[in-house]
């Protein structure tokens, strides 16, 4: 037996400006499609560039993703629940690379990280290590615009969670740390999961501040959107192909975690 | 002193203060009674350690646990106070087990002690069924009873009930109420009942503390407070006639008197639970008409006037309390040794689902 | 004007900031420059205006391959001032420019931070892996410049970031971050904080900047009047101001 539906008609408004909201994402879509050149696409992707930009795109915005969550969480936690002097302008501050230029964050983590910068001069003339021009810098300048992504939707979380269970947990004679690893953690394993696909979604598209920061160089710092910002002024059909594989991965990957991570009530 | 020493005195919301002070002995049970917003959800917080006093102390076998003037702060993980909280809080992402496993592992316990201590309390609280279960598959009793086995597990220096009962229904609150007496008992050290249900009280605790508007207006056993309520607040709760009973088709018998009653409620089959308001009973000086089963002649014991009230008790066969206006005591020519004939509708006589073993004798 | 501050008000602010700015001028002309022509264009603009008070010249500078991307997608530009021909040629093959006329010069240098830290000598030290050397990347005419130059002295270069734009590889230069690269003999000239290097004619790549009026143009009168005053004396003593040669 089939249960019956009800079928819900969408007052006009809503569906006329939802529609055009929806449009709005899906035509430049349609116009990736339309341009590109599908006999030679194959040839294409596989070609050195591309799959070199693909391979570097994919560990470096997983290992962003796996460094924010790592710094992301205890960052938000300290921003949710302790009042410490200065915590709106930590706040405001962490989140500033959301709104930022992230050319403008490439440049200023030149300026902290680089071999001139206030920190990278001492560890550079101390080790060698030089975070510019390498992969840390790519996987550096992903974690600079995409953990704030993370901390904003875990701090949002841990500031909806009922202190009352973390309570009984203490009456319990749990620790703070225990506490938060048994009982915090598992309550906000939704918002925690979303902020982390969201995080990592951003370090895939990550172009600014890779290329001001990490450079680029083939098969070293030259992630997707590198190649395809390269490719658009030489050769178009590898730029469009270039593309079509960042969407295509992109959604992949939404559509999968989407389904199986956000449908079980991630506050977003 | 061994037991629990308190004295409580917080800053509420709305200006005013919650100032209270007790103490219970190893083995007591202590219920603080009062009206919601009274100040008692506070007492709990405090005594947990989940928001320290302004001033007084929480002393407990002996250890300091919160003194504002010396400033000792004792966090509420190192107070090994067990709470029974009102919504249970249990955790829905962890089993039954793991619920029950959760304080002796936070306390250092290994794995396998713990589990064995949480399937033997489950065990002893006839949960050892449902173990692999999540909280929200269980029933409010079940919950409550695991809320229970997690604070006991602890091993606790004092428990503490906040509201235990006041989310089951009916039904499920008198089969609780049992299992509660029978683990109060069973727990060596000092309880704490908060409740604002004086049935709860009456039947669970051996002391009663009233809070009203964050202070005690009176504390001691309920026969004291019955006999001699200090406020009108308590007078009403005292005043709720409580008797033991079975219950046959709307035929009560009572346990420990001479008279039967007759309830519109037949719902309930078996032991019953009869509560009777004193507002609910009319005194006259001649036989009333109505059923014969819900009227008896009989004498008045005590008069107390209660300012808009005056609290008559009746004697033999039913020692209940009754609320009239001192206009109808004067009209009536009420006084000690007067005989007077009373009657009480069916339809306001209630009657709650009662356990065997409840502590009886106490109406 | 009135007219047109009553339509300011409520429409799209963003769209119509341009229109709005309140300068008196009845055209805008949009020159789309190479990077490298920065900051001799933006001097160049300032000094047309003046001659033309009724005229408002906007800059968009960027690499000469972004901006050739952006005149084939429609931009509504007038004047294409590019650092290679190739470009420019692209864009009359398909019918998109005029035939273009040369206005300046320039030649490669390798620019080092200012002190030279990484001892820089010549062109064969773009090779050391030790060092950190950027180019232009290959899809701009510095980068392609560089490349021959780097082919023609036969050497491999040891490339660290092919930076987007010339103005990008010289401020990673300047910055200290990189310890070499090859860039346009003006863009040193316009810089106080590198070093330069030159290299042996040899090496030499002529380069020549070509300026054309756009066919689809919409103030093709006021685009001739730009091209003309870049081509004048004084518009050719501002380019040489800046480090260029006369074409």
């Amino acid at each position: 037996m089939t249960r019956r539906k009800i079928r819900q008609r969408a007052p006009w408004p809503l569906l006329v400006l939802g529609s055009l909201g929806a449009a709005v994402f899906v035509l430049p879509l349609i116009g990736l499609a339309t341009r590109t050149p599908w006999s030679r696409l194959r040839e294409l992707v596989m070609s050195d560039v591309v799959v070199d930009a693909l391979k570097l795109s994919l560990m470096t915005s997983v290992l962003a993703a796996a460094i924010s969550l790592l710094l992301g969480v205890p960052l938000a936690w300290l921003l949710a629940r302790v009042e410490f002097p200065g915590r709106r302008i930590v706040r405001a501050i962490v989140t500033l690379p959301m709104v930022l230029p992230p050319v403008v964050g490439g440049a200023a983590l030149l300026f902290a990280l680089g071999r001139r910068g206030v920190i990278g001069e001492p560890i550079n003339d101390a080790t060698g290590f030089l975070l510019p021009f390498s992969v840390w810098g790519v996987v550096v300048a992903n974690v600079f615009v995409a953990m704030p992504f993370l901390v904003v939707t875990v701090e949002g979380a841990l500031r909806n969670v009922d202190g009352r269970h973390e309570a009984a947990a203490a009456t319990l004679g749990a620790s703070r740390l225990t506490v938060f690893r048994r009982i915090t953690l598992p309550m906000i394993a939704p918002s925690v999961r979303a902020g982390l696909v969201l995080a990592w979604a951003r370090a895939l598209g990550e172009f600014g501040a890779t290329v001001t920061f990490a450079g680029n160089l083939q098969g070293r710092t030259q992630t997707l959107p590198l190649a395809v910002f390269v490719a658009l002024e030489q050769d178009r059909d590898t730029a469009v192909a270039i593309s079509l594989v960042l969407v295509a991965v992109s959604l992949a990957v939404l559509l999968l975690l989407r389904d199986r991570w956000w449908s079980n009530g991630a506050d977003l | 002193m061994n037991g629990l020493d308190a004295h409580l005195v917080v800053q509420l919301a709305g200006g005013f203060y919650l100032d209270v002070a007790f103490s219970i002995a190893p083995g007591e049970t202590l219920a603080l009674l009062g009206p919601n917003g009274a100040g008692k959800s506070t007492a709990v917080d405090v005594l947990a350690g989940l928001t320290p006093l302004d001033d007084g102390h929480v002393v407990l076998n002996n250890r300091v646990l919160d003194a504002p003037a010396d400033d000792v702060f004792v966090v509420a993980e190192q107070r090994r106070i067990g709470v029974v909280f009102q919504d249970y809080l249990l955790f829905d992402h962890l089993s039954v087990l793991e619920n029950v496993m959760f304080g002796p592992l936070a306390l250092g316990e290994r794995k396998p002690q713990a589990r064995a201590m949480a399937n033997e309390l489950l065990e002893r609280l006839d949960m050892q069924g449902l173990s692999s279960r999540t909280p929200p598959q269980l029933s409010g009793g079940q919950a409550q009873r695991v809320a229970l086995a997690r604070a006991l597990a602890t091993q606790p220096d004092l428990l503490l009930l906040d509201e235990a009962l006041a989310a089951l229904d009916v039904t499920t609150r008198g089969t609780l109420r049992r299992v509660l007496a029978q683990h109060l008992s069973d727990f060596s050290g000092p309880r704490l009942l908060i409740t604002h249900d004086p049935t709860d009280a009456f039947l669970l605790a051996d002391r009663i503390a009233i809070v009203e508007d964050g202070s005690l207006s009176q504390v001691g056993s309920a026969e004291d407070i019955r006999r001699r309520p200090a406020t009108p607040y308590v007078a009403a709760l005292a005043g709720t006639n409580l008797l033991v009973g079975t219950n046959r088709a709307g035929f009560l018998t009572l346990d420990h008197h001479g008279h039967d009653l007759q309830t519109a409620d037949t719902s309930i089959d078996g032991p019953v639970l009869i509560t009777v308001h004193p507002t609910a009973i009319a005194l006259h000086r001649k036989q009333p008409s109505g059923s014969p089963r819900n009227t008896w002649q009989t004498r008045v014991v005590s008069v107390e006037p209660l300012g808009d009230t005056t609290r008559i008790t009746l004697g033999d066969p039913l020692p209940l309390g009754v609320d009239i206006t001192p206009g109808a005591t004067a009209a009536l020519n009420l006084h000690e040794g007067a005989a007077v004939w009373a009657s009480v509708k069916a339809t306001e006589i209630t009657v709650t689902p009662a356990a065997v073993n409840v502590k009886s004798g106490r109406n | 004007m009135i007219r047109q501050a009553t339509w300011c008000a409520p429409l799209l602010v963003a769209l119509l900031l341009s229109s709005c700015t309140g300068r008196d001028s009845d055209e805008t002309l949009l020159v789309m420059a190479a990077a490298s022509l920065t900051d001799a264009f933006g001097e160049i603009g300032v000094a047309f205006e003046a001659a033309n008070p009724d005229i408002e010249v906007r800059l968009n500078l960027a690499g000469s391959g972004a901006l050739r991307e952006q005149i084939v997608q429609g931009a509504p530009a007038d004047v294409f001032a590019s650092a290679s021909a190739q470009t420019v040629q692209a864009l009359v093959s398909a019918g998109l420019a005029l035939s273009p006329t040369d206005f300046a010069s320039n030649e490669l240098r390798i620019a080092v931070p200012t002190g030279n830290p990484g001892g820089v000598v010549g062109i064969e030290d773009l090779a050391n892996s030790e060092l950190l050397i950027g180019l232009c990347g290959a899809q701009v005419p510095c980068g392609q410049f560089a490349r021959q130059a780097l082919e023609q002295a036969g050497i491999d270069a040891s490339v660290d970031t092919n930076e987007g734009d010339v103005r990008a590889l010289l401020g990673k230069i300047e910055a200290g971050e990189l310890d070499a690269g090859i860039v346009y003999a003006s863009d040193i000239a316009a810089s106080d904080d590198v070093d330069e290097i030159l290299l042996p004619p040899t090496f030499g790549v002529a380069i020549t900047y070509p300026i054309t009026i756009l066919s689809e143009s919409p103030n093709p009168d006021a685009a001739g009047a730009f091209v003309a005053f870049v081509l004048s004396v004084e518009g050719q003593a501002i380019l040489h101001a800046y480090g260029f040669d006369p074409s």
